[in-house]
């Protein structure tokens, strides 16, 4: 027995050890562990991405095999000022310069060291290209790591009852052991009452209804406020359109596209137009590639391959699944609470900038409503409440402390209920 | 103590057994409703059974509903969004309701690209940001059903281009007349079109046909100054005003731009206790006669006499015609006063008699009123019809010598006098057009209809007065598949260009040259589109000889003159004309004498105008100002002839004159002679659209034809009774406040004063307030103290802002924009006749007509009401659940989500403004079929007409009660602008919609709490009152004292005893 246990953790060992050599077997063969590829990637993403692709042509051409294209010093020359070379009348610089629309491309301080970096890192994806499915593998690997919370809810439910069945065990066997010594003294065993007896019997049926009684009533009063409530609604969308990716990795302001939530009623969703001021060049997307990106295109008209609007395009509106929804008798206004009240995006809508798919984190129940009210403090500094003047006093002379929504009338109905 | 009494209707003033009940009561009837759940309620009895089979019903019914899956709702983007619409916030663009003569200059308010509101516009010198219950209701005109969605040949649907071929080939064959008969355009660039049309087709005709037409004043001015026009009338300049017939404040002419002006002068205050004298003369009771300081009954025939008397009293020589003693007494009374006021004076009358204008004119000539208070140099383009080229043109038609007739707003079918003969005529013309927005009564007749586009869909201009340009734009993609008349004029007449481009480059070649600020078109044009107006600052001014008649040129050197009138010693200015005038006044002598019998009074109202608006709920629903009737027509007579004939109110007679007869119900009309009966016009349409709009009879049959000019009064008709009681939708007596106090002291409601006893004493007419406020301890009789259980007010409401409303009962007109603005912005149902009947109307906001004094001449009291927003407010206080309660800004709030529908408030309202929704009225229910009317085709129920609907204020479904919010949709929308843009809110930031529609600027809103605000002064002002201040309610809505320029009377001081509380 002692044997087995021993090799058993022996086993683990060195399989543990070979996993970790093979890890470090790997790294040593990679070409993206390598110092100067990873200065490459920083720059290229940093700088180089808005107009080049490697596989693909953009605003600029596609850069793989650029190194073999070009000679080193000509590419130095190109990338650091290349319309001194157009202006000299460098017959390869005119090409492309006239190629391309003649956009120019910006010249960009860089070392030698670093442009050899960025070729380094280009030559590398280029022999190397990675399979789409790896970053779409990546992202897919999000989804269990939110479900590991339900797996560790899982194991201690079935450790639960594993030690609930071996507690109802040791008492049966303690009970029999018990019964069995007084048995042995000659005790009289006392009359066991049937399950079912107790389980019928009057005092038991009134607890059973009364407490049904109380579930089901709960359960009505619950549901029934619940009504018309989606909190956690996470609908389909018409375009996967990732949240996590463009406010939480490109870290666009939430405003730069619900640029009404600062100035009115509606936060607003954006139009497709307001899309293609990046989507003019991104044109293929991490996890998705062209497929969602292409949905944009499909609504304004715009033809990726020429990089123009199509004439006389019948556009088509994107038709996204409303998820914040209030009743009609309810009015809202984003600029009160975003502008003048200088509320956070996500003090209502949650972590946006995690969320893979939009869900509604409130349940925007008036309740919720009503609470933030009654905890937020006025931004007092507002001209506007010059009007209120005796609050002002009472600050000055220390009465209060600060003044909440509620002290200035934010629970009365009609701030809201018009 | 002695009160002078003020009624609404007979039944208040003979104290009706039922009238003091329903006083009393909430409502004024008992429980309608159930008769109409049927008998279901009423006489079965429902056993414990029938009890739990209905809850066990309704408990499944609600699982079933719950258990639904929460609809899946859409956010759809525009695909490329422009750049000034954000959704939820409202754009406002410059515009201009310009329908046949009437006229405003307007703010369109759009939301979501949906035009949903009209406010005035405050940049126009004309109207002056004031707005008519007309131009208010036009928003609804737009998402009207009826109106054809497709152009049509012989009534069936087709295409523009097969009917611009088809119209193109059949007008250059035609080798006949083209008679294109239009309203008055007052459009400069709709002119060019037509000018242009007639370029192509050199046999055209353009006949301007005004159903309701002043042609006894254009005929008066061509004769006496040779030009046809309605001249420029300044009432602001005028000290004293006389006005004979002529509803100045209601319909005459321009009204919107004379309240404006009118109220320039009647605005008093302690510094400047000084008030324009207005005296009217007058047939019928107008509102304008209810504003008059002094106000007198003359008989329909007796108009023009009262002009004559008056021209003779100036010293215009001729003997007094025969009126009535105090008539003539107020007559010379009025000449003295004029006298002193030479140049400052303006006399007008109403009158469609030639002859009565020419004395008219020559009693402003007299007067120098030329060139000071009248101007004939910037005239109207107004009122162009010509009675006579209409009459002519169906001669001609019937005689078959028209070879083709296009109609552009009229429907002379409707409202011609000789309906009947202009259809057999139209039916003689080989192509007929219309360019009506629907089939109507004429365009049913024509082979081709090409609707055209509502006014919110168009480009467009107008120079209304010369010098007054304004321009229309559209706010809104036609709805439907029309085109602009003007566009189908010009592509008939070959010109391809659009009419957008068309107007823009008259504007250019026209109107950009008469002024020097813009050197750029472009830059001009914007400016003009974004301010909807162009004023030529100078008007064009022609030199005096252009007017070529005898008075323009000569000095009123008789204005030095002063001496008494009346005594004929004054030789005034000689006229050079007198013949002429002596001919006219002759005439109108003449023309008097012959009239016999009861005189028939055919009027425009304030709503239906020549019945053009007739498909509009919202104007019918508005009571008329004077009668509170609406959605009908009635035959007015005065009380004594009633008695005479034994008649009782609402019986149904029949009215007769020449061959034209219709029935309809009485109405007793006090301010109204025996001899005098009258019917408006407008109504009786048959092809109006929805079913619920025909309503009334058509009293243009009755309209006569003398020496070319349609007469509007006829004399010798004839009234029988042939009914009993018609169920009349009438409002006046709905929701009378009970003002029956303790012992024999009534409550007044309204307070008035004399100006002369106000300069003594600024308190004059508003002691009670004064003791009120001196003796704060000590009232007369209340349950409520000076707190309320939250605490103490000062306390509660000074902490901020408090919002409050002062209204000036000096200047409401009682035109009833302000309850047609309420409407539109509100969203307030329309309910329609049968249930205002019942007393179900929900308007927000109701004008109590008084009447107090002598019943044959009654003075006229207008009071706007609406919740008063009580600070111990006794509705907030009897709510089981708290639905209704107070907020720290003053406002009395109603959350319609919570309210269960007890009606306890309602019944707790002293001041009766609390409305109940009976019936779902606007399709709020997802139940579908809660709705009171047999067919779901209810106007008001209609997707397109529900388009209307204010987004931001919640649609009120069955069962709750609602009223007057003070518009806190604006006052959050107000407050959050100013936090937005960090600062404090300035008085005027915020208006309510009643405020804003008003003409008079009777209404002023904004926060008490600061005493710089308007409002607050007002609102401390001596003549400030609360109404029914004595129960202590704390209403946060003032009312100022109405001041009458006359002679002190005893009755209306009432300067409280001291012993008399208690």
């Amino acid at each position: 027995m002692f044997n087995i246990r021993l090799f058993n953790t022996l086993l683990l060992f060195i399989s543990l050890f070979a996993l970790s050599v093979s890890v470090y077997a790997q790294d040593g063969a990679d070409p993206r562990a390598a110092e100067d590829y990873k200065k490459g990637q920083t720059i290229f993403t940093g700088q180089c991405t808005s107009c080049h692709k490697i596989n693909q042509k953009l605003v600029g051409p596609a850069l793989a095999g650029v190194y073999d294209k070009y000679d080193r010093d000509w590419l130095l020359k190109w990338i650091k000022n290349s319309q001194e070379l157009v202006k000299a009348n460098d017959p390869k610089a005119v090409a492309i310069f006239n190629e391309y629309n003649k956009s120019v491309m910006p010249a960009f301080s860089l070392t030698d060291a670093e442009v050899d970096a960025v070729l380094t890192y280009i030559k590398v994806e280029t022999e190397n290209p990675v399979a789409a499915a790896a970053p779409a593998g990546g992202g897919t690997e999000a989804a269990p790591a939110g479900g590991s919370d339900k797996t560790i809810t899982l194991f201690l439910g079935i450790i639960a009852a594993v030690l609930l069945i071996v507690l109802l065990i040791l008492s049966r066997i303690s009970g029999a052991l018990n019964n069995m010594l007084r048995e042995k003294a000659g005790q009289l065993l006392p009359d066991s009452i049937p399950l079912g007896k107790i389980l019928f019997s009057k005092k038991m049926t009134a607890l059973l209804s009364l407490a049904a009684i109380i579930f089901l009533g709960y359960a009505t009063v619950d549901s029934a406020t619940k009504l018309g409530r989606q909190q956690g609604y996470a609908p389909a969308q018409p375009i996967k359109f990732s949240h996590q990716l463009h406010a939480g990795v490109n870290k666009i302001d939430c405003q730069y596209c619900h640029s009404g939530a600062s100035k009115g009623k509606s936060a607003v969703v954006p139009s497709p137009s307001l899309c293609m001021n990046c989507h003019k060049a991104i044109n293929q997307g991490p996890k998705y590639g062209t497929t969602e990106i292409a949905k944009i295109y499909d609504a304004v008209g715009w033809d990726p391959d020429k990089m123009q609007y199509k004439p006389n395009y019948v556009q088509k509106p994107i038709e996204w699944v409303r998820i914040h929804n209030l009743p009609d008798h309810v009015y809202f206004n984003h600029s009160q609470h975003v502008n003048a009240g200088g509320v956070a995006c996500q003090t209502c809508h949650g972590a946006v900038e995690e969320m893979e798919v939009l869900t509604q984190h409130s349940s925007l129940g008036m309740g919720w409503c009503v609470n933030c009210h009654r905890q937020t403090s006025v931004n007092f500094g507002n001209e506007f409440y010059k009007s209120y003047e005796k609050i002002h006093d009472d600050l000055k002379t220390g009465k209060v402390k600060q003044v909440t929504v509620e002290d200035i009338g934010g629970l009365e109905c009609q701030k809201c209920h018009y | 103590m002695q009160h002078k009494k003020y009624w609404k209707g007979f039944e208040e003033l003979n104290e009706d057994a039922q009238f003091l009940q329903n006083k009393r009561n909430e409502f004024p009837e008992e429980l309608p409703a159930l008769s109409e759940l049927g008998k279901v309620v009423t006489e079965t009895t429902a056993s414990r059974r029938d009890f739990l089979k209905v809850l066990g019903f309704s408990v499944t019914a609600a699982a079933v509903a719950a258990s639904c899956e929460i609809p899946v709702k859409k956010i759809i983007p525009y695909a490329v969004k422009p750049e000034e619409i954000n959704p939820g916030t409202a754009n406002y663009y410059a515009s201009s309701f310009l329908n046949g003569n009437d006229y405003c200059s307007v703010l369109v308010k759009t939301r979501e690209g949906r035009p949903i509101k009209i406010e005035g516009n405050p940049l126009s010198a004309l109207t002056q940001g004031g707005t008519s219950a007309r131009a208010q209701a036009a928003v609804v005109s737009l998402y009207d059903g009826s109106r054809s969605s497709s152009p049509r040949k012989k009534g069936e649907r087709t295409t523009w281009q097969t009917i611009d071929t088809e119209i193109k080939n059949q007008l250059a064959a035609t080798t006949g007349t083209i008679a294109l008969v239009t309203g008055t355009i007052a459009s400069p660039t709709t002119l060019k079109a037509i000018a242009d049309f007639k370029t192509k087709y050199p046999n055209t005709k353009h006949v301007v046909f005004d159903a309701i037409s002043y042609n006894g004043i254009t005929a008066a001015n061509e004769q006496m100054f040779g030009k046809a026009a309605i001249p420029a009338y300044h009432f602001d300049k005028a000290n004293v005003i006389v006005g004979i017939g002529a509803d100045f404040l209601g319909t005459w002419v321009s009204p919107v731009e004379f309240t404006k002006q009118y109220i320039k002068n009647r605005k008093v205050t302690k510094e400047n206790p000084a008030m324009s004298k207005h005296w009217q003369f007058e047939a019928l009771m107008t509102i304008t006669g209810g504003k008059a300081d002094k106000r007198f009954t003359v008989g329909a025939q007796e108009e023009g006499l009262v002009a004559v008397a008056l021209l003779n009293a100036l010293g215009g020589g001729g003997s007094m015609p025969n009126l009535d003693e105090n008539v003539k007494k107020a007559i010379q009374q009025a000449a003295l006063e004029l006298t002193a006021n030479k140049g400052k004076s303006l006399v007008v009358s109403g009158s469609h008699d030639a002859n009565v204008q020419m004395v008219v004119n020559a009693i402003n000539n007299l007067l120098g009123n030329y060139n000071n208070t009248i101007n004939l140099n910037a005239p109207y383009n107004l009122y162009q019809g010509s009675d006579k080229a209409m009459a002519e043109l169906v001669d001609e038609m019937n005689s078959s010598r028209v070879g083709a007739v296009i109609l552009h707003g009229v429907n002379p079918a409707y409202n011609y006098r000789e309906s009947e003969k202009f259809v057999n005529g139209m039916k003689k013309v080989a192509l007929s057009i219309s360019t009506a927005d629907r089939i109507d009564e004429t365009s049913e007749h024509v082979t081709y209809l090409c609707p055209d586009n509502h006014f919110l869909e168009s480009w467009s201009d107008a120079e209304v007065r010369s010098g007054y340009y304004s321009l229309t734009q559209p706010t809104i993609a036609p709805l439907f598949d029309t085109r602009q008349a003007e566009e189908s004029l010009l592509r008939w007449a070959g010109i391809e260009t659009n009419y957008y481009e068309y107007l823009r480059s008259n504007w250019q070649q026209t109107i950009f040259i008469k002024q020097n600020a813009f050197a750029n078109f472009d830059a001009f044009w914007d400016k003009s589109l974004h301010d909807g107006i162009f004023e030529v600052n100078n008007p064009t001014k022609t030199a005096m000889g252009d007017l070529g008649a005898m008075y323009a040129t000569r000095p009123i050197s008789g204005s030095a003159q002063t001496g008494n009138a009346a005594s004929g010693e004054v030789n005034a200015v000689s006229i050079a004309a007198s013949g002429n005038i002596d001919a006219a006044a002759q005439a109108v002598v003449q023309a008097a004498s012959g009239a016999s019998g009861l005189n028939l009074v055919l009027f425009e109202n304030i709503l239906m105008g020549d019945g053009r608006y007739a498909n509009n709920p919202f104007l019918h629903e508005t009571p008329e100002p004077i009668s509170k009737v609406c959605w009908d027509n009635y035959v007015a007579v005065s009380k004594k002839l009633a008695d005479e004939k034994g008649w009782k109110e609402y019986d149904t007679v029949e009215v007769k004159a020449g061959n034209y007869a219709v029935q309809l119900p009485l109405v007793f009309q006090p301010g109204q002679k025996a001899d005098t009966i009258s019917i408006a016009l407008g109504y009786g349409r048959t092809k109006a659209g929805a079913q619920q709009c025909n309503v009334g009879k058509n009293a243009f049959p009755f309209l006569g034809y003398k020496d070319g000019y349609f007469t509007y009064t006829v004399s010798g008709a004839s009234i029988e009774k042939v009914g009993g009681a018609y169920a009349l939708p009438r409002t006046q007596t709905h929701h009378t406040i009970d003002d029956t106090g303790v012992g024999k002291n009534k409550r007044p409601l309204i307070r008035e004063t004399e100006l002369e006893t106000y300069k003594k004493d600024s308190w004059a007419g508003n002691h009670i307030t004064k003791k009120l406020q001196e003796h704060q301890d000590e009232y007369f009789f209340t349950l409520y103290g000076p707190d309320n259980e939250f605490g103490s007010h000062k306390e509660l409401y000074t902490k901020g802002l408090h919002w409050g409303l002062a209204i000036d009962l000096n200047t409401c007109v009682g035109c009833g924009a302000c309850v047609t603005a309420c409407n539109v912005e509100n969203n307030i149902p329309i309910v329609g006749a049968d249930e205002v009947v019942r007393a179900h109307e929900m308007h927000w906001m109701r004008i109590d007509r008084y009447y107090s004094g002598d019943m044959e001449n009654p003075d006229v009291t207008f009071m706007p009401m609406m919740c008063q927003h009580c600070d111990n407010a006794p509705c907030e206080n009897v709510c089981p659940v708290a639905a209704t309660n107070h907020s720290s800004e003053g406002i009395n709030q109603m959350a319609y989500n919570r309210c269960i529908g007890t009606r306890y408030c309602a019944n707790n309202c002293p001041y009766k403004v609390r409305r109940f929704n009976w019936f779902d009225y606007q399709g709020a229910d997802s139940f579908y079929k809660n709705t009171v009317f047999d067919n779901d085709e209810y106007i008001m129920l209609e997707d397109l007409t529900r388009m209307v609907l204010n987004p931001d204020v919640t649609v009120r479904s069955r069962g709750v009660i609602e009223k007057c919010s003070f518009c806190v949709q604006r006052i959050q929308e107000g407050k959050l602008a100013a936090k937005r843009e960090n600062r404090q809110l300035a008085d005027g930031d915020i208006k309510t919609a009643c405020q804003q529609a008003c003409p008079a600027d009777a209404i002023t809103f904004g926060d008490v709490n600061n005493p710089e605000t308007e409002v607050a002064k007002l609102s401390k002002n001596e003549r400030s009152y609360r109404l029914l201040e004595e129960i202590h309610v704390l209403p946060g809505v003032a009312y100022l004292t109405q001041i009458r320029n006359r002679e002190a009377t005893a009755t209306t001081e009432t300067a409280p005893k001291h012993d008399n509380h208690g």
